[in-house]
């Protein structure tokens, strides 16, 4: 490679140049990605650090991000101080599965009937569904679901969140599964059809099976963002039906006893087998959020 | 199914549709998805459109009264509104640049990463955030913004001693809607350049090649091949980010000292169920107001993207 031939009016030195940068330029690559991993790491681990510390190293001036004596004492404190954890726990899992598995069930239906279906005004329906989308009415929105769900008297309660959960997540949902079944060949249906088969059975029979893929792919976007969802949950419940993100919330470092340590022992309890679950999960994940967004 | 012998009539007379049958399947089907569509996205808009016209409060619902413009003339003229709009457009101006600017360096590094284990690594970690809960991540940074044991000062302060003063970060005036605007940044990273990185992705490889080949740098092929290919994609990620001009949730769990994140988003949201007797009729005013602006917004945004793509 270095005894190439100079053309006229080339000089040595800039190929010379090109050749280290061609070693500088990966260098500088994986700089610049280390640094946003640390960027994306630190505050991470330093919650997971912070979980262990004890009290008197918490406080310690300077600080430090690791802690010398790993303690247990903040997970005991919250796991004995903290009667409502289960409770937090139970209506955060009720809620989010409930509101997945409906929304995977709606939108798998409207999604397959946009897709394969015929009936008058299909496509505007579908289109104006997708308007809706990019209305900036959410805020006011909260309003009236709130005095809707009021008036249902489902203030505080499971089917409270259920049920505009559900709606939330249907449109993007219903665009995926729709896309995913577009994608089946028609001939599959014809030839069902000919064997006999009503559309109930094509569809329980031949387009779930093969639509699954997009299935298990909604299923993750929508866990994911209806576990962790705050506004609407912090204005439609109280105490009886509070989720987890509206606790941690409200976790807030003055109350009595509450220090960082036990403060993010609590996220952790809190969050940390969803999040490794998802951590475990995310292939699905990222590859359903290219599909959703090649389809934009 | 479709009647062959007609077709000639049909297309002189205008189409008739008819209701047959077999379409009530279909309707059958999108039956649960509209009811829910209904009730939810479309009664609310409704339900709150007609309360901006209203004095309603909840906490006193009797003897609401319409009252026309009002509530909007009030939100026009309310100082906490004008300076809530102006943070939104802050926020905006912050976010959005930073969000993009920062997600596309990053991507276009990740995406010269040939290691192919190395570059998922890479994604899943910036990724990480998305997966928390939103609250979960306001939450972290709020604690990490504490200026005395915080993270953000442990680091800029003590160990990499690029300041030397500890900035109160969410309790300074000036730092406060600049932070909260970077926890959604950080928050977003791996999002964005999950985008841009299928954006590049669908960037022949076979441009590159003739390129080299013609002699071009590393340098000249970004400037000339990916930034132009690219830019239809960041554009429209662009006008989809607009929306945080209407942020609400960030500061509501990590708000900044006095009033220095009052978005309007904000306000909106704090007059409907904070304060007071709930106005939610006023509340709803100001909702439509600052979506009124935020289409205005978008639609130059569109224009602008429009005249660019020709």
């Amino acid at each position: 490679m270095s005894s190439r031939t100079l053309a006229m009016g080339q000089s040595n030195h800039g190929r010379l140049f090109r050749q280290g940068l061609r070693y500088a330029g990966p260098l500088a690559r994986h700089a610049l990605l280390l640094l946003f991993v640390a960027v994306i790491l630190l505050p991470l681990i330093w919650v997971i650090a912070s979980s262990f510390k004890s009290i008197p190293e918490l406080y310690r001036v300077p600080t430090t991000l690791f802690p010398t004596e790993p303690t247990l004492t903040s997970y005991v404190f919250v796991l004995t101080q903290v009667p409502k954890l289960p409770l937090y726990y139970e209506n955060s899992l009720v809620v989010t599965s409930v509101s997945v598995v409906l929304a995977g069930i709606i939108s798998s239906l409207a999604g397959y009937a946009f897709a394969r279906l015929d009936f008058p005004g299909r496509d505007q329906i579908f289109w104006g569904l997708v308007i809706s989308l990019f209305l900036p009415t959410s805020i006011t929105s909260l309003f009236a679901v709130y005095e809707l769900t009021d008036r249902l008297q489902l203030l505080d309660t499971w089917l409270g969140l259920i049920l505009p959960y559900t709606a939330a997540a249907l449109i993007v949902s219903t665009f995926i599964m729709r896309s995913v079944f577009i994608s089946i060949p028609g001939e599959l249906q014809d030839a069902a059809r000919i064997d006999g088969c009503n559309t109930l059975a094509v569809f329980y029979r031949i387009m779930l099976p093969l639509g699954a893929m997009g299935i298990v792919v909604i299923t993750i976007l929508n866990f994911v963002n209806i576990w962790g969802e705050y506004l609407l949950a912090r204005t439609l419940t109280y105490e009886n039906a509070r989720t987890l993100p509206v606790e941690i919330a409200l976790l807030q470092p003055q109350t009595g006893e509450w220090h960082f340590n036990t403060v993010t022992a609590a996220y952790m309890l809190m969050f940390g087998p969803a999040f490794l679950v998802l951590v475990a999960l995310q292939r699905w994940f990222l590859r359903g959020l290219s599909e959703g967004a090649l389809k934009f | 199914m479709a009647n062959v012998i007609g077709t000639h009539q049909r297309t002189l007379v205008r189409r008739r549709v008819r209701i047959r049958g077999e379409h009530l399947v279909g309707y059958a089907f999108i039956a649960p998805l509209l009811a829910m569509f209904v009730a939810y996205h479309v009664y609310p808009i409704i339900r709150s459109f007609t309360m901006s016209f209203t004095d309603f409060k909840y906490l006193h619902p009797q003897g609401t009264h319409f009252i026309g413009l009002a509530n909007y003339q009030e939100a026009v003229q309310s100082p906490y509104v004008q300076h809530g709009l102006l943070l939104g457009i802050e926020y905006m101006v912050i976010y959005v640049p930073l969000a993009m600017i920062l997600a596309l360096i990053i991507a276009l590094a990740l995406d010269r990463v040939s290691h192919h284990f190395l570059a998922g690594a890479y994604r899943t970690i910036y990724y990480l955030p998305v997966i928390m809960p939103g609250a979960v991540v306001y939450v972290l940074w709020k604690w990490m913004y504490i200026p005395s044991f915080g993270l953000v000062n442990y680091v800029l302060v003590d160990t990499l001693h690029l300041l030397t003063i500890r900035p109160q970060w969410l309790g300074s005036p000036d730092l406060a809607l600049p932070s909260v605007a970077f926890m959604e940044v950080w928050r977003f990273l791996g999002y964005n350049v999950l985008l841009l990185l299928v954006g590049l992705g669908s960037i022949n490889r076979e441009l590159y090649e003739a390129a080299r080949i013609d002699g071009a740098s590393e340098l000249q092929l970004t400037w000339h091949i990916t930034l132009p290919l690219l830019k239809p994609i960041f554009l429209v990620m662009m006008v989809l980010k607009m929306s945080v001009f209407a942020v609400v949730e960030p500061m509501l769990i990590a708000p900044g000292v006095g009033e220095s994140t009052w978005t309007w988003g904000w306000y909106a949201y704090d007059q409907a169920f904070l304060e007071g007797n709930l106005r939610m009729g006023y509340a709803s005013a100001i909702g439509y107001l600052g979506a009124l602006i935020m289409s205005v917004f978008v639609y130059f945004q569109y224009r602008f993207f429009r005249h660019d793509r020709a």
